[in-house]
């Protein structure tokens, strides 16, 4: 499968902290959610692959082409927006928009402003436009999704983009991801970070997740939910399944655990009640599983 | 042109520069009709003292340690976007240097409402030097990552800019012509290494902090 970008030995060190080292690919034309707990890496990675830090060690290729996270001609194919204070506090819409003119090549003004009223903010057009330190996060997120979504490019990078707005604009958000991969008929492509994948497991086809600056598990989303289960069962069942459980949680009436789908039978004959996971299922049950690795 | 508009991307300063430039128009307006009274005497030491102060110190902060703080990590706000902007470190330079410009603008304005008043050029010289030597300092502390050891820089100079006008102002307008003239192409010369130092080091201070 092609991938949109790939990296080996990745590794960023800070004095409490250590990303990596990291090896991946992300495939191309999908949309690609990276899912970690606070501090498992997820804005390290993303802000490498920006460009907006530079890696201590390792590679990067974007597009199959270049491995250099600087060229101005990667930047202009990749859409990237922080999760917080991507923009000074004192700009209003306007600076946004003449901002986004002066440093791409490819930013329509006009879209811009049709984003900005289909996701419910103030665009550069309007008369009065309040500064991005009096508007809440999710409207300052809104604003920077229209700004990234105005412009023309081969893949979205963004982080936590969900995790400020409330339930509706997030599913607005996911239809948005799904018209821009359509668009781009298999040459678009979307990553995006979050530690609550509920509200965007429609949006999400392919998973990395993150635990303590590495990376746990990989892979497109209808593939993990067979190579993994949920086991449920009466709580004397626990002492027995719990060999076969990567994680667990239990308490006087009943347990709840992650397990291989491959262990499902030796399950079921112990008496525990196994079923395909959800993605947020699947998501809980990894990040305990590295949690208790740790 | 791209100068003026990856100064425009870094720093949206139009409000300060109107309001800098409002306060000139007043200054102005006032010594026109101060002229000729007793009281235009008072008005000129005044001037002077305030121009030094003002015009070096606020222009380059507004200039310089703005576009600084945009793609500081230390700004918190901001940053991530410029630094994940295509050709982020030539626009970052360009900032820079459009920051210097519209300081020399500050400088040649105030030349320029100076000479409204001054009979004497030397007075305006002087100004010049002044302005240059201070922006200079300006430039050598661009980078200054210590924000306490950056503060107290601007405040001596913000202090020396006033002490240097009042101790000379005794002397500046018997300067012999000559003085003056070796003096400006000193200052000019000191000026030329801190730009350059400031600009060479653009691209530098852009790396360092991606490193972080």
């Amino acid at each position: 499968m092609e991938s949109i970008i790939s990296a080996s030995g990745l590794v960023k060190s800070y004095s409490k902290f250590t990303l990596g080292q990291l090896s991946f690919s992300i495939p191309k034309g999908f949309s690609t959610a990276l899912i970690g707990a606070n501090g498992a890496g997820k804005t390290t990675l993303i802000d490498i692959l920006c460009g907006v830090i530079h890696a201590s060690e390792g590679k990067i290729n974007y597009f199959g082409e270049s491995s250099d996270p600087d060229s101005p001609a990667v930047r202009e194919r990749v859409g990237y927006c922080a999760a917080a204070g991507f923009f000074p506090t004192n700009w209003k819409p306007k600076n946004i928009a003449s901002s986004f003119e002066i440093a791409y090549k490819n930013f329509d003004r006009e879209k811009f402003a049709r984003l900005c009223g289909e996701l419910g903010v103030e665009s550069h057009l309007a008369k009065k436009q309040l500064p991005m330190y009096k508007l809440s996060d999710g409207n300052r997120m809104r604003t920077a999704l229209a700004a990234v979504f105005a412009r023309e490019t081969d893949v979205l990078i963004l982080d936590e983009p969900g995790s400020s707005l409330d339930p509706l604009m997030r599913d607005r958000l996911c239809d948005k991801f799904r018209e821009y991969l359509d668009r781009g008929d298999g040459e678009k492509s979307v990553i995006f970070s979050t530690h609550n994948i509920a509200d965007m497991e429609n949006a999400t086809d392919y998973a990395v997740f993150m635990g303590n600056g590495k990376i746990i598990e990989t892979g497109f989303v209808d593939d993990l939910k067979e190579k993994y289960i949920i086991v449920r069962g009466d709580p004397e069942k626990f002492p027995a399944a719990r060999e076969l459980l990567l994680s667990y949680s239990s308490n006087s009436t009943t347990f709840e655990g992650l397990a291989y789908a491959e262990n499902s039978e030796k399950l079921r004959l112990l008496g525990a009640v196994t079923e395909h996971p959800t993605l947020q299922t699947l998501s809980v049950g990894l990040l305990k599983y590295a949690e208790g690795k740790r | 042109m791209k100068i003026l508009r990856s100064y425009k991307l870094f720093s949206f300063g139009h409000r300060r520069i109107i309001i800098l430039a409002a306060w000139f128009a007043a200054v102005a307006a006032c010594g026109f009709t101060l002229k000729n009274t007793a009281a235009f005497e008072d008005f000129l030491s005044g001037f002077v003292g305030v121009q030094h102060m003002v015009i070096p110190c606020v222009l380059s902060i507004i200039a310089l340690n703005g576009t600084l703080l945009a793609n500081s990590t230390n700004a918190g706000f901001g940053y991530k976007f410029f630094r994940s902007l295509p050709n982020a470190e030539k626009h970052f330079g360009r900032a820079v240097l459009g920051g210097n410009i519209i300081s020399l603008l500050g400088t040649a304005v105030v030349a320029a409402v100076g000479s409204l008043y001054f009979e004497s050029m030397l007075m305006l010289k002087f100004s010049v030097v002044v302005s240059m030597v201070f922006l200079s300092i300006m430039n050598f502390v661009t980078y200054v990552e210590n924000y306490f050891l950056k503060l107290a820089l601007l405040m001596l100079t913000i202090g020396f800019a006033g002490g240097i006008v009042g101790f000379f102002g005794e002397q500046e307008f018997t300067a012999p012509n000559a003085v003056v003239l070796y003096t400006l192409i000193a200052c000019a010369a000191v000026y030329a290494a801190s730009l350059i130092y400031v600009l060479m080091n653009s691209g530098k201070f852009t790396r360092k902090e991606r490193k972080k």
